[in-house]
């Protein structure tokens, strides 16, 4: 079955074709789940939330665009309203955004330790990073998406990046202390 | 050992560019769970939905079918009590009731139209409000369970998540580096296109809508089953035309006396749209026939008593006359003994008041739910008489004649309106109501073709449990 079918089948609430979506795309959306969340836990809340949503409003898609980007959005949105309901997203302090040259060595980085780094991260800054740096948003659709000013994220971005750089260079830093 | 230096950004797109974890089994088992769910409450309200109009509908038909049946009775007996010196006029008669009866076959026929319609728009209306609202409240009231339960669990669980995603991303940095260099050459472009930059305004919507749903969702949350309020408000019985009290009154100009009702009412809700409701109130209606003269002769006399009216005066009947179109019959009877003596002759307002019990069964049916709600209604009242008096009043002076003869002790009517409820807090809100209430069978006989109907604008506070 192609996809258009599938989908088709999908806003007739046909049950297999919801699983085949499912099995299609899970792998790329939990991964986006992962970095949205502070953990597998929410990633998995956050996944189950978002597919309850698109089988809810795939109806809405007229296959404009693509799909695949309508499936991520929707999983994006999910986690950002998980944590607008939680109320993580105020109280982050403000800076003008410095412009620092955030370079690294490339070596010996696990994709796995970047996880970690990133759902260590505070919420508003791992939003903002992952929104900007890893899907594409501008400044600007973060700033409307988290109700916060355009300076704002980008003074997240900035804290957010050497916040990272630093937790990177101290693992290699004690990498290569231990070799 | 250094290897280049290399901008955060591009590590991280670098590295997460073709991202993917598969989730666990159990994830798609809890989806799959929701979805039938889902469908099942999807499915029981349709039934319901078409019960209720059902409900409505045979309601109506059968109310209606009875009131034809009383019709059909009156025409097959035969007018031979009146005098046959008025054949000409009973001719008349005839014919004008078959004329009502017409009207009435009108009515009644735009009174199922409208049922009709209606149910077809509640039907069409419904699926897609099901469809967000119900199974999101219990979605997220599992949601709220899961993390709950999650965090109990989170010590245990979390380590072993950990392991498993270790686990899964050590096979896929082995693919990682299989495919090295097929991505090396991709990459640029991959970059390029897994960018997406979607359109502003879809996204809005999105947040948009889901921020929408969840204030609703939280609103219906408080929602109870049961409510019971107080219901009071004005009532004004009308009718386009004739009399009820005697065919020679029809062209007596009549006014509406302003009523109270008063009574409980008792909501309960079948499902997130529909409700039913019922109570018990007191409704007394009025109206008065202005300019009418009254005579009164002895019933030895044979004088036919052609009103609707039981005399109190025994051994008296009487013939209530119309003062503008009768004067030379008035006079002509006028010449009958006792007629000095009468304390009945005067010309004045003839007034009547019935008054009743009614209890409503009525479904209701939302449209809005929000701190404002917006119902609509329909159903049926039956009515228990007891009270009914016919009194003159003339020059400031009420002076009771008697009670009307062909006022059934049991009537219906067709209710339809609007309900609109403002909540005060979650378990208190007050409610008005206009209803038109359209009377089915209210005389038993000869009504003059008068076809009552009453506007009334209810009001109560209301306490949901």
């Amino acid at each position: 079955m192609g996809l258009k079918q599938l989908i088709n089948s999908c806003k007739e609430n046909d049950r297999k074709a919801q699983s085949e979506i499912y099995q299609l795309f899970a792998g790329k959306l939990f991964g986006l789940c992962l970095k949205y969340s502070r953990n597998y836990q929410e990633a998995q809340d956050n996944l189950h939330n978002g597919f309850l949503t698109i089988f809810d409003k795939i109806e809405q898609y007229k296959f404009k665009g693509s799909f695949e980007g309508w499936l991520k959005r929707i999983i994006v949105n999910t986690a950002l309203q998980t944590y607008r309901e939680k109320n993580v997203l105020t109280l982050v302090s403000e800076e003008i955004p410095e412009e620092i040259d955030l370079e690294i060595d490339d070596e010996n980085i696990s994709l796995d330790f970047l996880l970690e780094l990133i759902q260590g991260l505070s919420t508003r800054y791992r939003l903002v990073f992952n929104l900007y740096v890893l899907d594409g948003y501008s400044h600007k659709e973060i700033a409307s998406m988290l109700n916060i000013s355009e300076g704002t994220s980008k003074s997240n971005l900035s804290r957010a990046k050497v916040i990272l750089r630093n937790k990177i260079e101290l693992y290699q830093s004690k990498k290569n202390e231990a070799l | 050992m250094m290897g280049d230096k290399k901008n955060i950004d591009r590590i991280f797109q670098e590295k997460f560019k073709d991202y993917e974890v598969f989730p666990e089994a159990h994830v798609w088992k809890g989806i799959e769970k929701e979805l039938v769910k889902k469908r099942e409450r999807r499915i029981v309200p349709l039934w319901l939905r078409f019960a209720g109009a059902a409900a409505i509908l045979i309601t109506v038909v059968s109310v209606g079918s009875r009131f034809y049946n009383n019709n059909d009775i009156k025409n097959n007996s035969p007018n031979t009590i009146t005098n046959s010196d008025n054949s000409e006029e009973n001719k008349d008669k005839n014919s004008k009731k078959e004329e009502q009866l017409l009207d009435k076959e009108n009515v009644n026929k735009q009174l199922n139209g409208v049922a009709t319609e209606k149910t077809l728009i509640t039907t069409k209306q419904k699926p897609d409000q099901q469809n967000s609202t119900i199974p999101r409240i219990t979605q997220k009231e599992e949601r709220i369970q899961n993390v709950f339960n999650n965090k109990i669990n989170n010590n245990v669980e979390v380590a072993d998540n950990q392991q498993n995603i270790k686990e899964q991303q050590q096979d896929k940095n082995r693919n990682h580096f299989e495919n090295a260099k097929q991505q090396e050459v991709n990459k640029e472009n991959l970059i390029l296109t897994d960018v997406e930059k979607p359109i502003k305004s879809q996204k809005k919507d999105i947040l948009e809508e889901l921020h929408e749903q969840n204030t609703i969702e939280e609103f219906r949350k408080n929602i109870n089953k049961w409510s019971i309020g107080s219901t009071a408000g004005p009532v004004y019985m009308n009718s386009l035309e004739g009399s009820p009290i005697d065919p020679s009154l029809v062209d007596n100009s009549k006014n509406s006396k302003g009523s109270l009702t008063y009574g409980v009412k008792v909501n309960y809700k079948l499902s997130d749209k529909f409700s039913l409701q019922s109570g018990i109130q007191n409704i007394d209606l009025a109206y008065s026939t202005s300019n009418v003269k009254v005579i009164v002769s002895s019933s030895l006399l044979n004088q036919s008593n052609t009103s609707n009216i039981n005399f109190n005066i025994k051994g008296a009947s009487a013939q209530v006359f119309s003062s503008d179109a009768h004067i030379t019959q008035a006079i002509e009877v006028s010449q009958i003994p006792f007629r000095k003596k009468s304390p009945f002759n005067n010309s004045g307002n003839l007034y009547q008041k019935l008054s009743y019990v009614e209890v409503p069964l009525e479904a209701k049916y939302t449209l809005v739910q929000k701190k404002l709600g917006v119902n609509l209604v329909g159903g049926f009242s039956t009515y228990f008489l007891y009270g009914n008096t016919i009194s003159i009043s003339s020059s400031g002076k009420s002076i009771p004649l008697g009670e009307a003869s062909n006022v059934n002790d049991i009537n219906f009517s067709g209710n339809v309106g609007l309900d609109l409820e403002y909540n005060i807090s979650p378990n208190l809100f007050i409610n008005t109501s206009p209803m038109l209430k359209y009377q089915l069978n209210t005389y038993s006989k000869n009504s003059g073709g008068f076809k009552p109907y009453f506007f009334g604008i209810y009001a109560g506070l209301n306490y949901r449990f």
